[in-house]
């Protein structure tokens, strides 16, 4: 009698657990941003566009240096004396997180190619203290990479209009998935979203395992 | 008790006074320093979030037909945006003690306000004309 109430305990409670695993195992995945659907009904993938820029090691890179990798993207100069210092040591943080991993690129984008040449990214990478093939500092034509950052990385959308830093240099923090589709953004002044925004990152490795 | 034993306990009462001043008039400066930096950066601050305006217009003026009205609209905007982008490079926050400190910031508040004075009105010009 005793095994029967026991087997019955077991058996009720069975679907229980079998939710909460399911619960466990099948998480959301993160969304896939700037996809839409055209007229015809057709999906339109959205990807960041082919780009050829230097980095601070005066190497040519493009967006095949960074295929099958993460990346975490954000936009900024040197000279920027507000939000910028606050989101590049925020970046350092995501730096620190990721820097083993072996998968996961840093880019930061420079709005101020005029001033920010190839010697004052390099020095200013070199003060963060990174490793330089980790972390790379883009610079090109401004008016390409207000063209990137406003039509392919939504940076306008994603940003309230009133917002001190301007468009170009909101603060976020852009998520590419290997295949250089938008996964995820975060503010890049907000240490707890920053938090956030990492284990968006382990979630997406995750993803490939 | 010597003279000196007696003027011991007074000098160390007085280095100890003029130690308070100093740090009060330091902490003074610093607060100066911090208001006036804080009311530039909010002229600053205010005209920032503008240089989206300037990119879209910009791009708008480049898609409608290109005449020589328009071409100097987007030189405008082009030039008010470098504006904003060579005040941002040249303007240093000071510190306490930098020669010529009041007149610094003075100079810098003329220049922001010139800086948001051009580009509101290459905006403005570009909006009419769009």
């Amino acid at each position: 009698m005793l095994y029967k109430v026991k087997m019955m305990r077991i058996l009720i409670s069975l679907p229980f657990f079998i939710i909460l695993f399911a619960g466990c195992s099948n998480e959301q995945p993160l969304p896939i941003i700037g996809d839409r659907i055209d007229l015809s009904g057709n999906t339109v993938v959205h990807k960041i566009r082919a780009f050829t820029f230097t980095n601070q090691l005066n190497e040519q890179v493009s967006n095949i240096t960074y295929q099958d990798k993460i990346q975490v993207v954000d936009f900024f100069f040197t000279s920027c004396p507000s939000i910028c210092p606050l989101v590049t040591a925020q970046m350092k943080r995501i730096y620190n997180h990721v820097e083993d991993m072996g998968d996961v690129v840093l880019i930061s984008h420079t709005i101020d190619p005029k001033r920010d040449s190839i010697p004052v990214l390099k020095k200013y990478a070199d003060n963060l203290k990174i490793d330089h093939n980790l972390w790379h500092f883009l610079r090109g034509p401004k008016d390409e990479i207000m063209e990137i950052a406003n039509e392919d990385y939504f940076i306008a959308a994603l940003e309230a209009p009133d917002a001190p830093g301007g468009f170009d240099h909101s603060g976020k923090i852009i998520l590419l998935d290997k295949n250089a589709k938008i996964r995820g953004f975060c503010d890049g002044t907000d240490p707890d979203s920053v938090s956030d925004f990492m284990k968006a990152i382990d979630k997406l490795r995750k993803s490939y395992e | 008790m010597t003279k000196t034993q007696y003027f011991r306990p007074f000098l160390l009462l007085v280095s100890i006074s003029l130690l308070l001043v100093y740090c009060k008039q330091e902490d003074k400066a610093l607060k100066k320093i911090e208001q006036r930096h804080a009311e530039i950066m909010i002229i600053h601050d205010e005209v920032m979030p503008k240089m989206s305006d300037i990119y879209k217009l910009k791009k708008a003026l480049k898609e409608i037909e290109q005449t020589e009205a328009s071409l100097k609209l987007i030189k405008e905007l082009e030039d008010a945006d470098e504006a904003m982008m060579s005040w941002m490079h040249q303007y240093k926050k000071p510190t306490p003690g930098t020669k010529g400190l009041d007149n610094y910031l003075n100079d810098q508040e003329v220049l922001i306000k010139e800086v948001r004075s051009k580009m509101l009105t290459a905006i403005e010009k570009a909006k009419d004309a769009i």
